[in-house]
């Protein structure tokens, strides 16, 4: 008949149809559900920050992934910091209350998780087949994965952020809760932050999703979300640390990271003010390290003694910008930057979601000091 | 038909040459470990293999981060391009047909004797790095006289006891085996295009390797989560405590899919496809 087509090529060409319309509908799954609008239920920005910052009583057990884009090189003795904010962490945590939690951070074949119990905090690192008790509490210590959680996260940023705007954002389907949004606008013109963009579980107020997006930028260059959530009391098994036994190291220390045990070897004491700005004096009797100014427009400085500042100095000074006022250098991510001074045997280290210009004053008060 | 392809499979001697290969990679790395000493620097080289030096009865699972990256699929790959390609380029296949025997019925009894061959090859595996691990890195014993692995440290710090141990190594072999079906069904459509093994062997190989290197690759995280190898390694979260099954559930279902699909895709094609030779 001039067609070409017998029963046999028909057949073909009607399995090779019910073929694609099976890969058609697979592959649509996934689709369908990421565009599927959310309908989170209209929540007054004020309220959704009130609901947020009064979150921490609510038990909850979720998949974190944190994922930072600041580019920032492995700087001695901080790489756990640096990594957290320049590569993805994924974590499993358990919440029961303030005093009752465990965040774990898993690599392929790793494991390191954090338990907090009513009587201590407990770091178990599988690598190094090490559980360490950490002894009384930690006036001051190094950013963890467990600090940029989601909950962890916000409710900081929230403590800080007082006189901040909040504006209304619309509703996002995260871990499969229709969350509330706001966006938290920094009022202080020395941050790099232009807009932290939240989401929140509406009825519960605990946090979901954060994303920072720096000044000038158009996509966020640190997120930290929950890809499953649920609203339920951890089992008290989960909460429950290692115990200490043959075949594992156990120590107890006061100071589990490089940032403590200088705080305990008490260098100089900081300055009341660098640049104009003051210091906030968070922990009485603290000499190590401390925040200046408020909100996101605050820095952190610590003081670095001996081999470490030196260490410290020459990794910053070779990947960032050496300044002119002096021996600093500064790596700028465009979010989080980073200042490194040397003046008379003494390392400052200065870090802040605040701009190069501010740190260049920061600098030149450091150098002479 | 069944039963002829599993004969089949059991009476070629590269069915053995290829099981003794994958064990042989894990005796090598244990010899080297056991005589020096020195384990990979914690988070680096093979999963597991840190932990070994001091507990014997996890080296099944350090001899399986071992073949699966590379060994195992590769394996998989060789035998599942082999199926219908290797019978057509030696011209059996055409012989085949011509007896009573269903074309579906065909495919179905070649997938069935490639997940055989891969409990075959991990069961070997296993068994052979468990006396391995056991011999070079140690066991104890009883007061009734029985050698017992000790107790195996968790990547979450708890206890597994033996019996745990037996039902997590279970459910990795169950992992594994579902995993490596994405991988057959590659190169067992791919097998029903070419009449060549070599060729839909390597282009399975191919399909691998770009997954590996996308998985990787920050700027394609969009289409990570649907690349066949993506959760390949999820099996891990077997000795995390509690077992994480976030990966493990999305790995299965992505092997599913590629499953359904490309033995559906095979299955088109072969229902009406000349054989010439």
């Amino acid at each position: 008949m001039g067609t070409g087509r017998t029963v046999v090529s028909a057949q073909g060409l009607r399995r090779w149809l019910l073929v694609a319309t099976v890969v058609v509908v697979l592959a649509a799954i996934p689709i369908v559900i990421n565009v599927w609008p959310a309908r989170a239920a209209a929540v007054d920005p004020q309220t959704l920050r009130a609901r947020m910052a009064a979150s921490g009583t609510q038990a909850y057990q979720g998949y974190a992934q944190s994922s930072g884009l600041l580019g920032l090189p492995a700087i001695p003795n901080l790489t756990q910091v640096t990594a957290l904010f320049s590569t993805t962490t994924e974590m499993r945590t358990w919440y029961a209350a303030r005093n009752r939690w465990r965040v774990d951070v898993l690599g392929p074949g790793t494991e390191n998780d954090i338990y907090q119990t009513p009587q201590a905090q407990y770091l178990w690192d599988y690598g190094h087949s090490q559980l360490t008790r950490i002894v009384g509490d930690q006036p001051v210590r190094l950013p963890r994965a467990a600090d940029v959680t989601p909950p962890e996260l916000v409710r900081r940023l929230l403590s800080t952020s007082a006189g901040d705007r909040v504006e209304a954002l619309a509703g996002r389907r995260i871990a499969g809760v229709e969350a509330a949004g706001l966006r938290l606008v920094p009022a202080g013109p020395d941050t790099t932050v232009a807009h932290v963009d939240i989401w929140a579980d509406p009825q519960t107020g605990l946090p979901l999703q954060a994303e920072l997006t720096a000044r000038g930028g158009a996509r966020p260059v640190f997120t930290t979300r929950f890809l499953e959530i649920h609203f339920s009391e951890p089992d008290a098994s989960v909460l429950t640390p290692p115990a200490p036994r043959a075949g594992i190291g156990f120590t107890e220390t006061q100071a589990p990271d490089i940032l403590s045990a200088i705080n305990q070897r008490r260098p100089d004491s900081l300055p009341a003010t660098i640049a104009g700005v003051p210091r906030r004096n968070l922990v009485p009797g603290l000499t190590a390290a401390d925040a200046y100014g408020n909100g996101l427009s605050s820095f952190v400085v610590v003081s670095l003694p001996g081999r470490f500042g030196r260490e410290a100095y020459q990794q910053i000074s070779t990947f960032g910008t050496r300044l002119d006022t002096g021996d600093a250098a500064i790596i700028s991510t465009g979010l989080l930057n980073v200042l490194v001074t040397r003046a008379a045997r003494r390392t400052s280290l200065v870090a802040g979601l605040v701009q190069p210009a501010l740190l260049r004053r920061v600098a030149s008060d450091l150098v002479v000091r | 038909m069944i039963r002829v392809e599993l004969a089949k499979l059991f009476r070629r001697p590269r069915t053995y040459v290829i099981a003794g290969l994958l064990c042989g990679l894990p005796l090598i790395v244990a010899i080297f470990l056991a005589t020096t000493k020195i384990p990979p620097p914690p988070g680096q080289g093979g999963a597991f293999l840190s932990a070994v030096l001091s507990n014997g009865a996890l080296y099944p699972a350090a001899a399986m981060a071992l073949v699966l990256p590379v060994f195992l699929p590769v394996s998989v790959a060789v035998l599942a391009g082999d199926t219908v390609a290797g019978e057509a380029a030696t011209g059996t296949l055409r012989y085949l047909l011509i007896r009573p025997v269903g074309r579906t019925r065909l495919l179905v009894a070649k997938l069935l004797s490639l997940i055989v061959f891969v409990l075959f090859a991990i069961g070997a595996v296993l068994v052979t790095s468990y006396i391995t691990g056991l011999a070079l890195f140690g066991a104890t014993t009883s007061s009734a006289g029985v050698t017992l692995p000790p107790d195996v440290t968790s990547l979450s710090g708890v206890t597994i006891s033996p019996a745990g141990l037996v039902l997590r190594l279970l459910g990795t072999v169950a992992y594994i085996v579902v995993s490596m079906l994405g991988v057959a069904a590659i190169a067992l459509f791919l097998s029903t295009v070419t009449d060549s093994a070599l060729g839909a062997a390597m282009g399975a190989l191919a399909v691998l390797v770009t997954s590996q290197v996308l998985v990787t690759l920050d700027a394609a995280a969009a289409i990570r989560p649907y690349l066949p190898t993506r959760y390949w390694l999820a099996w891990i979260d077997f000795f995390r405590e509690p077992v994480l099954w976030r990966d493990i559930e999305r790995g299965a279902g992505i092997q599913l899919v590629y499953l359904v699909v490309l033995l559906g895709a095979a299955w088109a094609n072969f229902l009406t496809k000349d054989v010439a030779n």
